[in-house]
């Protein structure tokens, strides 16, 4: 099992340009934490599959799971309840949060609350009218839960079973899952990369051992 | 069947493209389906269709990617399928398929920023070498670099955009080989020329953008090599639509690209084997 991780000093851990540099043949973990196309979290997972090694997370699903639409639309289809949601090509104000429709910026979830803000963030996240945006209708409160395999740091249960849906739907081990609280309940519809400064490496690899203890056990 | 057809507004821009969508339009229509071009919108009526044709730019940045996802995951028929966009927008993807499939290709290394392997590279390639960002398309971000500086500027500068690039051996023609590919069978073929003085079928000549001219060839006529080098590519990725680009040396075909959602213009790429709307409905619709 190869761990590619960015993390000095740490020699169970395997720097992507090494990775990237040689055949592989074993199955790895690929701890980058940005998975979005054309990253190098993307290539150490390209790298790894056209080398016919299991890798988490697949590349398909780390194309997936950022883009809006098919993130709900598949965890609506393993059963999560969601927030309603409209792809807007054209502007339509409306108390919602807003999401890109395309992955192109970090940062970029924003919650509405007037109509000249409306404008703004839909001229910023459509990069000037260009594509659409998503209307994610949340009455609630907008939460976020780092995510690190199926564990939750400092996390409630509710949040602990979102991630380990999260991730047994999608099988991308870091991230940012951003959920409504509405009525006592959690509706996730968002997920985000992580910045370097927010992945912790042991637990990331603590939660991967759970993971497959637990597996085992119930196998 | 009900077929939407993804499309945006660049799609209207040459008139020759938009004779092709009517003409996919009216062969859907005579098979007794019906074919609907539509925009950005096709996200929220999905529903509305059985099929989609994607026609607009892929991307996996671009909405066209979400579009067909979102109908592979309601169980419709798209072309083109998520997975060829994902590995024929990427072209360290596709180095990867070629290679993987014995496919003939260029001498070619993915670099991913280590710079001090970029000399080791040189020696095995030799200049001139051509850097591609690995999206790039239409000839935008494929550059030629006639030495170790340039080589150095210039996948500097690509890098800047993507954490890896490719560098491939620079094989001299007056055109590319355009073979047109669905689902095994070849069904057009083109030769794309190249502008006087360019390497590549869109290229600054005189500080002006310059585009080379098709040519038309019949795909009866196209030598069996040829076919077999273009279907065997096209199978590495998948079994939709594609254009395979081919460099011809001699009596050897190289493959360049492999290009999903390859152009489809009326008297061009329609120009001698004029079934391709045909067959693409009747791929769309089985």
């Amino acid at each position: 099992m190869i761990i590619v991780a960015e993390k000095e000093g740490d020699d169970n851990l395997e720097p992507p340009d090494w990775f990237l540099s040689r055949e592989v043949s074993e199955a790895v973990l690929n701890l980058l934490g940005d998975y979005r196309f054309h990253t190098k979290g993307y290539y150490v997972s390209l790298h790894a599959e056209e080398n016919k090694c299991p890798v988490l997370p697949s590349v398909k699903n780390a194309l997936d799971i950022y883009r809006a639409p098919v993130f709900i639309e598949r965890i609506k289809k393993a059963g999560l309840e969601v927030p309603e949601f409209e792809v807007i090509p054209r502007p339509k104000p409306e108390r919602v949060v807003m999401l890109p429709l395309n992955p192109f910026s970090k940062n970029s979830l924003k919650v509405v609350k007037s109509d000249s803000q409306y404008y703004k963030f839909f001229k910023s996240l459509s990069m000037d009218y260009h594509y659409p945006v998503v209307h994610v209708k949340v009455e609630g409160r907008v939460e976020e839960a780092i995510m690190h395999l199926s564990e939750v740091r400092n996390g409630e249960e509710e949040k602990k079973r979102i991630a380990e849906k999260v991730f047994e739907i999608f099988g991308v081990p870091l991230g940012k899952i951003f959920v409504e609280r509405i009525d006592g309940k959690l509706r996730p519809f968002y997920f985000m990369p992580l910045s370097k400064e927010e992945i912790d490496i042991d637990l990331a690899i603590a939660s991967y051992e759970n993971w497959v203890l637990r597996r085992n056990i119930q196998l | 069947m009900r077929i939407g057809c993804f499309a945006e507004t660049y799609n209207f821009k040459y008139k020759e493209e938009v004779e092709a969508l009517k003409i996919f339009e009216a062969t859907a229509k005579s098979l007794g389906h019906e074919f609907e071009v539509t925009g950005k919108d096709i996200l929220d009526r999905m529903d509305e269709f059985d099929s989609i044709f994607i026609r607009a730019t892929t991307d996996p940045l671009f909405t066209s990617y979400v579009v067909s996802r979102i109908a592979e995951e309601r169980g419709k028929k798209v072309i083109d399928d998520s997975e060829s966009i994902r590995i024929c927008s990427d072209k360290i993807a596709l180095y990867y398929r070629l290679k993987k499939n014995g496919v003939p290709i260029p001498r070619t290394f993915p670099f991913y920023g280590d710079f001090a392997e970029l000399e080791r590279i040189t020696e095995k390639i030799g200049f001139p070498i051509v850097v591609k960002a690995p999206n790039s398309r239409f000839s935008l971000y494929v550059e030629k670099a006639n030495d170790f500086q340039e080589l150095l500027a210039i996948t500097k500068r690509f890098l800047k955009r993507s954490k890896a690039v490719i560098l491939q051996e620079f094989i001299p023609s007056n055109f590319d080989w355009r073979i047109g590919v669905l689902r095994g069978e070849v069904i057009y073929a083109c030769k794309y020329l190249f502008p006087k003085g360019g390497w590549r079928i869109r290229d600054v000549i005189n500080n002006r953008v310059a585009w080379g001219k098709v040519r038309a060839v019949s795909r009866e006529s196209l030598p069996e090599k040829l076919k077999k080098v273009a279907l065997k590519a096209a199978k590495s990725v998948g079994n939709g639509l594609y254009g395979v680009d081919i460099k011809q040396f001699g009596e050897e075909f190289l493959v360049i690209e492999v290009n999903d959602n390859p152009t489809i213009m009326h008297g061009m790429e329609d120009a001698k084997d004029r079934d391709i709307y045909e067959r693409i409905i009747s791929a769309l619709v089985e």
